[in-house]
């Protein structure tokens, strides 16, 4: 269903135009357009499978979904680009499974990545400036030399991948259930995270299935994905629905089953 | 054989070998620095000290080093020799024993270019520690064949092998690694810890070997020959930084650990001898 597009063209917007993607030869994403502006929260809920996390891959360029389709960062096209490209660009990703990499120290990494952005922090402000950033998403200041993701817990991983976003500051973020694994204290952290990033001017995409970091943010737009499409779209009345008839019966079609 | 770097206590000379020696419940921090071939024997005296540092940059073509290190009761040894320069063949033989209850730590930088075959033995005694600590980073068409051997010839002994080794294309790498505890070394305990990053082009052997004879001894292996995985790189490369930056992170970070382990073992002489 094609969408009224009332605002005026925005050149500062994450604009997906019939996104299409496959992985080993498997369409997993079927033709999906979205328009994200600078503030706005987006939120995507869908079933398992229903191909989230590969939204999620497939805009920050992972080498093995193929996809075709067009993707606009303010104004730019970033589809054809490598994922640092995209990512110095201004789009992150907070994955929904970050990897553990041994021979890498946490600080380290960040550092390096900042730089790429084009930092020109002394290391003593880097230093200060991420130690304030994991205390702030509730990581204490071992986390700074550990390797990165190395023996995390699943939610520090995920406080990790926030304390990430916080320190690199992009136009645009794509978090993939950046809630899942943590308490409901850290569910309210990362919510007033989210709204804080948000309020600065981020554009957000949150990959959600869980109702209850929904219940601290306000969204500007509730998407439904099934089976690869957007099966439905709203504000957050639809959360309200979804909670109250579940996925498939609001899609209003049966799930089409996999082979 | 080369020149002392500051203060060189109980040490001699005769040719090319030097003869360090400290008495018992002694302590000594010494650098030298060598340009031949030659020789240094060590012998650390019952509850003495030692923190010995060798930095090899020969102006020959063929070089070749021996170290034999002895250290008594209680005694602490940590020798670490930094091996730099383009001779084009080097051979390095080391020999270490550590006496009952003792700790000797045998460490190396190879940062050479040229071929190197170098080979440790050591032999720790009862209740003694041994590590072997290597970095192996070659320079220009490197090429290295080192092996290390532990043997156990005490109860309660223990030691480690650590090795880490950084190649890029053209650079060869061949290691081996073994353990021995016989059946009168009781709860020893062993361990070998190996971690290669190859680029394409060069080329890793790792091979560890584990003879273990007494029943209640526990040894243990890890070799690896790796680059970043698939996963770790898309993360580092979602991140902003380029494939080429990725790999250099990953190898600093190695080397660091290894740095890191190295001055560990220098650092538990100087506190120990406060």
């Amino acid at each position: 269903m094609a969408r009224k597009n009332t605002r005026a063209g925005h050149s500062s917007a994450l604009e997906i135009s019939s996104l299409r993607a496959s992985v080993e030869g498997k369409e997993i994403i079927r033709g999906i357009s979205m328009r994200v502006c600078p503030g706005e929260i987006h939120i995507v809920m869908g079933p398992n499978g229903s191909g989230k996390s590969t939204l999620a891959c497939s805009l920050i360029g992972m080498p093995n979904y193929k996809t075709s389709g067009k993707i606009l960062l303010c104004g730019e096209e970033i589809s054809g680009k490598a994922m640092h490209e995209r990512s110095r660009a201004g789009l992150f990703i907070a994955f929904q499974n970050p990897p553990e990499i041994e021979s890498i120290r946490n600080s380290n990494l960040i550092r390096q990545a900042v730089l790429a952005h084009g930092s020109k922090e002394s290391a003593s402000e880097f230093k200060e400036k991420l130690e304030g950033t994991l205390g702030k998403v509730g990581l204490g200041s071992s986390f700074y030399g550990r390797p990165v993701n190395y023996g995390f817990s699943g939610g520090e991983k995920k406080k990790n991948e926030l304390a990430q976003l916080l320190m690199l500051k992009p136009k645009f973020a794509v978090l993939d259930e950046v809630d899942s694994g943590l308490d409901i204290d850290s569910v309210k952290k990362a919510a007033h995270i989210i709204r804080e990033c948000a309020g600065s001017g981020m554009g957000i995409i949150l990959i959600t299935h869980s109702p209850q970091i929904l219940k601290f943010i306000t969204p500007t737009r509730v998407y439904l994905l099934l089976d690869g499409k957007i099966a439905k779209e709203g504000g957050k009345e639809l959360i309200v629905q979804l909670e109250r008839s579940g996925f498939a019966e609001l899609g209003e079609q049966p799930i089409r089953k996999r082979t | 054989m080369g020149y002392f770097v500051g203060d060189a206590p109980y040490t001699s000379f005769k040719g090319n070998n030097a003869m360090i020696s400290i008495p018992n419940n002694r302590q000594a921090f010494i650098t030298m620095r060598v340009l031949y071939p030659g020789s240094v024997n060590i012998k650390v005296g019952k509850g003495a000290r030692l923190a010995f540092s060798i930095i090899s940059e020969p102006v020959v073509n063929e070089h070749n080093i021996r170290i034999c290190a002895d250290v008594g009761k209680e005694g602490m040894c940590a020798t670490t020799l930094n091996l730099k320069g383009s001779p084009q063949h080097t051979k390095l033989k080391v020999r270490g024993a550590a006496g009952d209850s003792s700790t000797l730590a045998l460490n190396y930088i190879l940062q050479h270019k040229g071929m190197l075959i170098g080979n440790t033995s050591t032999k720790a005694g009862g209740r003694a520690k041994i590590s072997v600590n290597a970095l192996i980073m070659p320079s220009g068409c490197g090429v290295a064949d080192t092996s290390v051997s532990v043997a156990h010839a005490g109860s309660s002994s223990r030691t480690e092998i650590n090795v880490a080794g950084v190649l890029h294309c053209d650079m060869h790498s061949s290691f081996k690694g073994e353990i021995y505890i016989p059946q009168k070394a009781r709860n020893a305990l062993a361990s070998m810890r190996g971690k290669f990053m190859a680029a394409p082009g060069a080329s890793v052997s790792a091979v560890p070997v584990l003879k273990v004879h007494s029943k209640d001894a526990r040894a243990s292996h890890s070799m690896a020959v790796t680059s970043l995985s698939e996963q770790e790189l898309n993360y580092m490369c979602s991140r902003g930084i380029s494939k080429e930056d990725a790999i250099a992170l990953a190898e600093d970070g190695l080397v660091t650990a290894m740095v890191n382990r190295i001055a560990d073992t220098i650092s538990s002489i100087i506190e120990s001898a406060k």
